[in-house]
């Protein structure tokens, strides 16, 4: 009798667990990012492909540089400011392989929330965050 | 036992993960001027290249030897076989991959790099 009332519990659980979920996925949910790049303390300078073309300045590419900052986070305390550190290490990467500048400097960040803790464990309170800068050193040859 | 040294293992794993972790990779490898930002006047696009390596990571660690490096010579390589002047608007990203049972402990970089192979 006491394992089939715990198995009845459990099952509720799971259901309320997985109709919450739906009706969270239903509602939708949106986090921004931004990091201002015109005004950026480094000296590194920010340039798309066109900005650069317009230059006519001499160039060499060194290579490609990434950066990519993890953290686990509760959903509703997402930190917006990780792009901004991710970027801030971003430059120090191309400092540190001698850029002047970077180009067409892309970003993406990623919730993710494992498959498994959203079904044993309440879903929306653990996930982990990542957020990723790339972009393209060079160096100006004048 | 066993149970609570898996619950204290996945804590210390929280805890760190909580004050989160950074990785950084760059290449500098153009030595033959392949790569550049934008095409020349005449340059025709030839092919879209896109190449990734893969490697094993051990405690964030990469074991297997790939690199954002070796994905850049691979592209540059696959452009020259092709007969390209140059791979142009090069693009590139990382992924590091640590599956949910061993967190941290074992798990995969992916190094993608791409860009348009041109030809006058």
């Amino acid at each position: 009798m006491g394992n089939g009332g715990e198995k009845m519990k459990m099952t509720i659980f799971k259901k309320c667990v997985t109709a919450s979920l739906a009706i969270l996925m239903l509602g939708g949910c949106s986090t921004n990012y931004m990091v201002p790049v015109a005004n950026s303390p480094s000296r590194i300078e920010h340039l798309t492909a066109a900005s650069l073309k317009q230059k006519k300045r001499p160039y060499e590419v060194i290579g490609p540089v990434h950066c990519e900052k993890w953290k686990v986070v509760m959903y509703w305390m997402t930190e917006t400011d990780m792009m901004r550190q991710t970027f801030f290490d971003f430059e120090s990467e191309a400092a540190r392989v001698q850029a002047d500048a970077v180009v067409d400097v892309t970003s993406s960040a990623e919730n993710h929330y494992q498959f498994a803790l959203v079904i044993l464990f309440v879903p929306f309170i653990y996930c982990h965050e990542e957020t990723h800068v790339s972009g393209t050193a060079i160096k100006w040859l004048d | 036992m066993k149970s609570l040294i898996f619950l204290k293992s996945a804590l210390l794993v929280l805890i760190f993960l909580a004050q989160g972790c950074s990785f950084q990779h760059s290449a500098a490898v153009n030595s033959d001027k392949m790569v550049r930002v934008y095409p020349e006047e005449g340059h025709k696009p030839i092919a879209l290249l896109h190449t990734e390596t893969w490697s094993l990571t051990l405690f964030c660690q990469n074991i297997g030897g790939a690199s954002l490096a070796d994905s850049q010579r691979e592209l540059v390589h696959r452009a020259k076989m092709l007969g390209a002047d140059a791979v142009v608007y090069p693009k590139n990203h990382v992924e590091t991959r640590m599956p949910f049972p061993l967190p941290f402990i074992i798990g995969w970089e992916e190094y993608h790099v791409w860009g348009m192979a041109v030809k006058k």
